[in-house]
Order: C-alpha cells, then sequence, then structure tokens
C-alpha cells in the first residue's frame, strides 16, 4: 500500500487547541531547591536559608507555595523547629524584640 | 559502643567575659572527650540577637560542637547543660547513627576550605587556618 498526499487537499495550519471553560492557568514547575542543589544541606543553625521557607510572620510556609518536595519538607519542617526552640528565628512576630 | 555523629548547640548569656565563655566550651568538650568521644568542630558565634526574649535577655553567644560520641555521652552532656545556669539554650542533634571518623574529618575539611574559597578568597591559604583549631 502505497500512501500518497498529493490527491489530498492541504491541511489546514496546526492551531492551538481551543481553550476548555476551565483552562488552566499555565504556570511554572517550581523545582524543589534542594533537590536541584545536592550541595545545600538543610540544618537548623542556617537561620538564613530557613528564612527563605517561613512567612513574615513566622509561619512555615506550604509546599504549594515554595515548591520543596515531600523528604526535604520534612526535614525543613524539623529544622525550623528546632531553629525556633533556639531563638534563630521567631515563632510568632508578635514576640519579636524591637530594635 | 559504637559512635555516633552528633551535633549541640547551645545558647550562652551575653553578659560573660571571652574567658568565661572559653572556659564553659572546654567544659562541655572535656564531658565529651573524658567518656571517649571526639570533637571535629568547635563553632563560636559572635553575639548575637535573638528572635524573641530569653528571661531577661535579648542577645546571646552561640555555640556548636559536632562530635562523635557513644549514647551514653549525651545523656551526661545533658545533664551538665541542665545544671550549668550560663547555658540559656541547647539542643543536641544526631546527624547520623554512625562516626566514621576519617570520612567525616575529610568531609569537615573539604567544606571548610571550599567556604573559605567561596567567601575570602583574597585570605591566607587555608591550610594556615586549618591548624588554628588543634
Amino acid at each position: 500500500m502505497n500512501h500518497t498526499t498529493t490527491d489530498r487537499p492541504p491541511r489546514p495550519e496546526r492551531t492551538e487547541r481551543p481553550s476548555s471553560p476551565r483552562r488552566r492557568v499555565y504556570t511554572r514547575r517550581k523545582v524543589c531547591r534542594f533537590c536541584a542543589d545536592k550541595a545545600i544541606t538543610i540544618n537548623f543553625k542556617d537561620f538564613q536559608t530557613l528564612g527563605h521557607f517561613i512567612t513574615e510572620g513566622g509561619k512555615i510556609l506550604p509546599r504549594r507555595i515554595t515548591g520543596t518536595c515531600a523528604k526535604h519538607q520534612r526535614l525543613l519542617t524539623t529544622a525550623i523547629k528546632q531553629a525556633r526552640i533556639m531563638a534563630l528565628i521567631p515563632f510568632t512576630s508578635a514576640h519579636s524584640l524591637k530594635r | 559502643m559504637a559512635h555516633r555523629l552528633y551535633e549541640t548547640f547551645y545558647l550562652m548569656r551575653p553578659d560573660l567575659s571571652e574567658e568565661d565563655r572559653n572556659a564553659i566550651m572546654q567544659k562541655f568538650q572535656g564531658v565529651v572527650t573524658e567518656q571517649g568521644g571526639e570533637i571535629f568542630n568547635l563553632d563560636p558565634w559572635p553575639i548575637r540577637r535573638l528572635a524573641y526574649r530569653v528571661g531577661p535577655f535579648t542577645e546571646g553567644y552561640y555555640c556548636s560542637m559536632e562530635y562523635g560520641a557513644s549514647p551514653e555521652v549525651i545523656a551526661e552532656l545533658t545533664r551538665t547543660l541542665r545544671l550549668d545556669e550560663r547555658i540559656l539554650k541547647f539542643i543536641t542533634d544526631k546527624r547520623a547513627d554512625e562516626f566514621d571518623r576519617d570520612t567525616v574529618i575529610a568531609a569537615h575539611a573539604a567544606k571548610k576550605v571550599s567556604r573559605e574559597e567561596g567567601s575570602t578568597s583574597s585570605s591566607e591559604p587555608s591550610g594556615e587556618t586549618g591548624t588554628e583549631e588543634e
């Protein structure tokens, strides 16, 4: 069987699929920072790194915001709690010291 | 008993002199080494503002001590840390269940070198600073 395309009418240009009514907004896939760079280790003493994963008020940011993978989020949570105990990062901004 | 890799991080009162702080660090080093533990890193921090008030204090001196020791040492060290009123807070973290002396020390040295190269490449070679710890 020999299929030839000469006798077919030319196909219309492929265009974007028509958007469905509940189309997802395209967002860049977040990558776990600790998986991307194996050199960074999670440690409770490293309050500067931990600072990226807490809110202004001192809450731990959820994975869906930061993109951290489950494994590293677990380690991160422990580290943040340890750092809080050691007064490196605040439990809440309500107790923060006035400069 | 087999040694494990631990890190103890403690907070000292801000009203201590440098001599006092050194004495405290010596004391806790002694607790570990007396019972066959081996310290490979001692890292005292400069005075630091605390995230919240601890008793009457708003700042303090942190110090980190990394060592290999058996679990019994931790019990004794915890006891001494609790008894010492100059220690405001402390935490002991088990890093690994096994303490392989050579690899840990080698890894620590490598990390230190890379950190020094990254931050202050213009300063003296890392070999010089490494010996100060002894």
